[in-house]
């Protein structure tokens, strides 16, 4: 029974299951890569239009819904009400990576 | 025995188990950077275009033929235009995402993340993008969930792809999302309430699975539990958020977003 479970053990994780559990691999390897891909993407300009991201904050709208409270204190507070189109950046946004994604890519660059 | 076993390999080779949606944060990039990230600012700026504080945002990551019949998107997520501090110490204003994301190496686990268009998009395997964007009421509610810190409270890190949205045993990053909506509309972070409340007036999305499918995804993979169902299996996608929010008169507009900026209903 022992020999049986192995057999389809092995089959099961080297064909059809794949399918289910490749859904999180090569997280950091990726997200490393995704900063230089970007960067070689906008060329000189890259230093411009790139940022990295380390705080957002919910807007709040003031005046345009009178009743919803606004107690809560993590949230910043437009004073217009609400403009179409909302004020977009034109930069690209990512997350600033993590003290594991800095330490790959600065190994990747020292090979 | 041998029979046994042939009989087995012979069952597992044509078997082809069904792909469900899970929640990576970070896969291949399958596209150009360049296109992903034309693509995103794309889907920011119809988002803003519209006005929306707040939105329900979808992603495909897997080739939609692997898909199961009903589901469209493989990940679900809530967009906030916020304020956004950079680490120059410039702030700009944009859209945050915010993720229930299954852990790295721990797939029946998750945690919330925030992350922001390009990294939403990095590696689907379609540029297509679900956008749902509830009445403004509701998307300041939602706001004022996340804000205030509620929707940490709404989350149970154990994850199941398939999770039942009437119970809390599981949760997936639909069903996560539709906590949230619900804790905005009804004004708690109560489970039992909001589960009950979901038990009434929402209607989840079956699974087509046979059930010996489900029974070897249950037994060898760790992001999918049959464990929360009893009898047929049914969860939250986002197509089925977008119905329950059109049926209760809490949607401004429902709509799937292509590469090339074609607009097309969702529902």
């Amino acid at each position: 029974m022992n020999t049986l479970n192995k057999v389809i053990l092995i089959l099961l994780t080297t064909t059809s299951l794949q399918s289910f559990a490749d859904s999180g691999a090569s997280q950091n390897a990726s997200a490393a890569s995704k900063h230089s891909a970007l960067a070689a993407s906008h060329g000189s300009v890259a230093s411009a239009k790139l940022g990295s991201a380390i705080l957002a904050t919910p807007l709040v709208i003031i005046g345009a819904i009178g009743s919803v409270s606004l107690k809560a204190g993590n949230e910043l507070m437009e004073s217009a009400l609400s403009t179409t189109p909302l004020e977009i950046t034109e930069k690209t946004i990512t997350t600033a990576p993590s003290p594991a994604q800095i330490m790959k890519i600065n190994q990747q660059e020292k090979l | 025995m041998n029979k046994l076993l042939c009989l087995l390999v012979a069952v597992m080779l044509t078997v082809s188990l069904p792909t469900f949606a899970g929640s990576a944060q970070n896969t291949e990039l399958q596209f150009t950077a360049k296109e992903v990230d034309e693509f995103a600012k794309r889907v920011e700026l119809f988002a803003a275009k519209e006005g929306a504080r707040a939105f329900i945002i979808g992603r495909v990551g897997r080739p939609e033929k692997d898909l199961p019949e009903g589901i469209n998107f493989t990940h679900t997520a809530i967009a906030v235009y916020s304020s956004i501090t950079l680490d120059t110490g410039e702030t700009v204003k944009g859209y945050a995402i915010h993720n229930l994301y299954q852990k790295e190496g721990q797939a029946d686990k998750s945690e919330l993340v925030i992350d922001y268009p390009v990294d939403f998009f990095w590696g689907v395997s379609n540029l297509k993008a679900g956008i749902i964007i509830p009445t403004p009421d509701l998307q300041q509610r939602i706001i004022n969930v996340i804000a205030s810190g509620k929707d940490q409270q709404l989350h149970n890190e154990n994850y199941s792809v398939i999770a039942n949205p009437f119970n809390n045993t599981f949760q997936n990053c639909t069903e996560h999302t539709l906590n949230i909506l619900n804790a905005g509309v009804y004004q708690t972070t109560d489970m039992a309430q909001l589960k009950n409340n979901a038990k009434q007036h929402f209607k989840p999305q079956k699974i087509k699975a046979s059930p010996f499918k489900l029974l070897l995804g249950n037994w060898f993979v760790d992001d999918v539990s049959t464990k929360d169902h009893s009898g047929k299996v049914y969860t939250t996608t986002f197509t089925t958020i977008g119905k329950y929010l059109q049926k209760n008169d809490l949607l401004s507009k429902a709509v799937v977003l292509k590469s090339e900026g074609e607009v097309e209903q969702l529902l």
